[in-house]
């Protein structure tokens, strides 16, 4: 039903740029001064601790609340925010100064005590917290006085700053209430939440008090409303009939029709989502031919990989050679590891060195998500052209498909990963690589390198990380694609920059 | 007939506790909610300790004991992704689930029992082949994309209506012309054959005989008896346009409880799914019991058999 309905949106932004709709609905709420955002995501909560929705974790999350390491839109440094300065005293002691001044929506003092309160929460299992091990470096909080403090860790945690900003939101003291529920609904963010029915909308409106020397600037828009509609063809109905000001992941094949309608502007923008594929390098399949680096580099000869980029997914989207995206730390310039061009002749070669002239047959798996079938098929098509014959299967679910690769039941898979914005490859390398049972590689000295580098501090385990990104390039254990774009649709009134983390980051939009 | 009944509820609970008992096995075995809640990039131990700590690593009977016996105490649990009690959730559905039922269910009768009898009146003439016409394509045309065109023509492009949400009562007008469509044709159906029979009986002659106006014969004494079978059919029907609602809260972003339940579905949130099933296929096997006891009630030979 939701490939008919994917159709059906293509066929509804055609008729709809052939009967262009009336101009004046896409002036209507600059006047009232309140920005229209329609995600077709369903936000359950409004708690970016337990959703991975990009929606809430970053985009609501970022707006009513505030990390203690910000974020530079621009270079993606780390910059401050709820602490203006920090250091390192030892491997286990990161001494941080906070921000004075800071209210909370409801005019309450922001201090260390509310630190130290998010951590104690984040860390304590009765929360059954989603993503705990993203936060349970921190044993504990020292307050030295209301506005220092000194975050005493349990491990080196060289990512520290990476994980400490955008992802880990500071809550007030009693934000949670008995068995869990939002007790205290305030952060220090630039916009306060003044409503959120789940699955339905969140109003948002600026925060006045907001401190104006910060990464996030002051506020210019007075409110926002993020409605949560179910799909992505009914948030096209939505902006094109002028219930929404602003939207997102525009299919790249509207973005032209999109373009040509009175009022409405396009525009793309970077994300931190990378793609790859994976094989089965270590054998689950006693028969399998991707055991061979020849063969698995014979693939990455077949794909046309920047073709890929440029045409399937648009501007913004770019090869990548590491399996990371290119700005986090721990990732190796790009420059140091083995390129493959796009050369059939070459993959041939290898084939018949490999002892497949004829080529093979084999299939490769992913899940039903954004473009991913497009992708397969092209690759389909490339690997086709060198003899390989491929079946596509997409599992409705991340669920079914993470489920068939722990079963070992996947010779070739498609997979990305958002990195959840965080700025370190920490976020992606333990996961791929570390020996899991969805890692069908398990490479000996990769493992090993990650090991060592999840208990090292910096700068040793930067070096740790990058043996292990050029191993994983250089052998081909995975074979990294492409960093994918998004496309977003506002109206023309609206002054709004796509940033390459995909954080819309509203506080810094205006009206024109 | 009170045996009848009797045993006929015996059957509807038996039937409800296969349905808890399938709902929650194939959820449980179909998807993994640890990692569902994990997401993408998420490391064993991960998933592991989320399995853990919500239990989804114990025997299934034995989880399937604890939610039964919360759900006969009126505690459907709490949503995984919301953090709140089912049942609230439930509660604050329900009456938008409702609204649209219960409006598509009178448009489904105001169009198709005029439509069936006309239909009845005037059989293989153009009226009647028009209606054929019209209950095929209702029956072959998917709901969801009879929903799409409406918000494609009256919501786009004409502006008439609001494309998605439950504001207002315009809100309201499309989902219930969708979801309506759905059970028209059978009822139409319903009523076109049972007035063909009634008008072919003795005692439609013998008030003809008796000089009665053709209005009276028609409504007094014709439709009366023809629509008693879409009476019985009609609760039925309210139990598949309830559960129909799932696709059309979907498309028109109603927040009623089959758009919880679609989202749930995405998310894994296995309580909220459970009790969606279980509370839908109680009310359809509610409706059901009572459509045998008002059929065995007008026809005794079925409460005898």
């Amino acid at each position: 039903m939701m490939r008919a309905r994917h159709l059906l949106a293509a066929a509804l932004a055609a008729f709809l740029a052939t009967f262009t709709l009336a101009p004046d609905s896409a002036q209507a709420q600059k006047s009232a001064d309140t920005l229209r955002v329609g995600f077709s995501f369903p936000f359950d909560t409004i708690d970016a601790y337990y959703t991975g929705l990009r929606e809430v974790k970053l985009v609501i999350g970022e707006m009513a609340f505030d990390t203690l390491v910000g974020r530079d839109p621009k270079t993606f440094k780390d910059v401050p925010l709820l602490a203006t300065s920090w250091r390192w005293i030892d491997d286990l002691t990161l001494e941080m100064d906070l921000r004075q001044g800071v209210k909370w929506h409801d005019g309450v003092e922001f201090t260390g005590a509310d630190v130290a309160y998010t951590f104690a929460y984040l860390n304590d299992p009765q929360n059954k917290l989603p993503n705990r091990e993203w936060f349970d470096w921190v044993k504990d909080v020292e307050q030295i006085n209301p506005h220092k403090i000194r975050l005493k860790l349990s491990r080196p945690a060289g990512a520290a700053l990476a994980f400490l900003s955008q992802v880990t939101p500071i809550l007030p003291k009693d934000f949670y209430g008995p068995g869990g529920s939002v007790k205290r609904l305030v952060g220090t963010g630039p916009y306060r939440i003044t409503s959120f029915e789940p699955q339905k909308q969140a109003i948002l409106e600026r925060n006045p008090n907001y401190f104006k020397d910060g990464i996030k600037g002051t506020p210019a828009i007075n409110k926002v409303i993020i409605r949560n509609l179910p799909d992505e063809a009914t948030v096209m109905a939505e902006f094109l009939s002028g219930g929404i000001d602003w939207m997102w992941r525009l299919p790249p094949e509207q973005a032209d029709r999109f373009k040509a309608l009175p009022g409405k502007t396009v525009a793309s923008g970077g994300t931190m989502r990378v793609f790859w594929l994976g094989f089965d390098v270590m054998g689950r399949d006693p028969n399998t031919p991707y055991k061979d680096v020849r063969v698995r580099r014979a693939i990455a000869h077949a794909i046309d990989r920047s073709k890929m980029a440029k045409e399937l997914v648009g501007p913004g989207a770019d090869v990548v050679h590491v399996l990371c995206y290119p700005l986090q730390t721990g990732c190796p310039d790009q420059s140091t590891v083995t390129h493959y061009d796009y050369s059939p002749a070459k993959a041939k070669a290898l084939l018949a060195e490999a002892g497949f002239p004829n080529g093979f047959s084999s299939s490769v798996w992913t899940y039903a998500q954004g473009l991913n079938r497009v992708f397969l098929e092209s690759i389909q098509g490339y690997l086709n052209a060198v003899g390989i014959k491929l079946s596509v299967e997409i599992t409705p679910s991340f669920t079914a498909f993470a489920d068939l690769v722990a079963q070992g039941k996947t010779p070739m898979v498609m997979e990305s990963h958002g990195q959840y914005n965080i700025n370190d490859v920490e976020i992606v390398m333990p996961f791929a690589f570390y020996g899991g049972s969805r890692d069908n590689v398990k490479d000996p000295q990769v493992i090993d390198w990650i090991k060592q580098a999840l208990a090292t501090s910096l700068p040793k385990r930067v070096d740790l990380y990058h043996n292990a990104a050029k191993r994983i390039s250089n052998e081909v254990l995975y074979l990294p694609l492409f960093t994918t774009s998004i496309m977003y649709a506002h109206t023309s009134d609206l002054d709004f920059t796509p940033w390459n983390d995909e954080d819309p980051r509203f506080f810094m939009s205006k009206w024109k | 007939m009170p045996a009848y009944a009797a045993k006929r509820f015996a059957v509807a609970l038996l039937v409800l506790f296969v349905v808890s008992v399938l709902t929650f096995t194939f959820t449980n075995v179909a998807v993994d909610p640890a990692i569902a809640i994990a997401g993408e990039g998420a490391t064993d131990a991960q998933i592991e300790r989320l399995r853990r700590e919500y239990g989804f690593d114990r025997p299934l009977y034995v989880q399937y004991g604890e939610w039964l016996s919360g759900t006969l105490a009126g505690d459907f649990g709490t949503s995984i992704r919301q953090r709140r009690p089912v049942l609230t959730m439930l509660a604050e559905k329900f009456p938008v689930t409702a609204t649209v039922g219960g409006l598509a269910l009178i448009l489904a009768f105001v169009v198709a029992v005029p439509l069936g009898m006309v239909a009845a009146l005037r059989p293989n003439s153009w009226i009647d082949r028009f209606a054929l016409g019209f209950a095929v394509v209702g029956m072959a045309m998917p709901t969801f994309w009879f929903g799409l065109v409406l918000i494609i023509v009256f919501g786009v492009t004409l502006h008439w209506l609001p494309v998605s949400g439950t504001g207002t009562a315009a809100h309201f007008v499309m989902p219930s012309i969708a979801l309506s469509y759905y059970s028209i044709p059978i009822i139409m159906r319903l009523t076109r054959a049972g007035m063909i029979d009634v008008m072919a009986s003795d005692y439609i002659r013998t008030a003809r005989a008796k000089g009665l106006l053709p209005r009276t014969v028609l409504f007094k004494h014709a439709l009366r008896n023809a629509v008693i079978p879409v009476v019985a059919v009609a609760a039925v029907q309210f139990g598949h346009l309830l559960a129909g609602s799932v696709v059309v809260e979907s498309v028109f972003a109603l927040h009623g409880i089959g758009y919880m339940a679609w989202e749930a579905l995405h998310a894994a949130d296995l309580p909220v799914i459970q009790a969606v099933v279980v509370v839908l296929a109680g009310f359809y096997i509610l409706l059901v019991f009572l459509s045998d006891l008002l059929n065995a009630f007008l026809d005794p030979r079925i409460r005898i058999a």
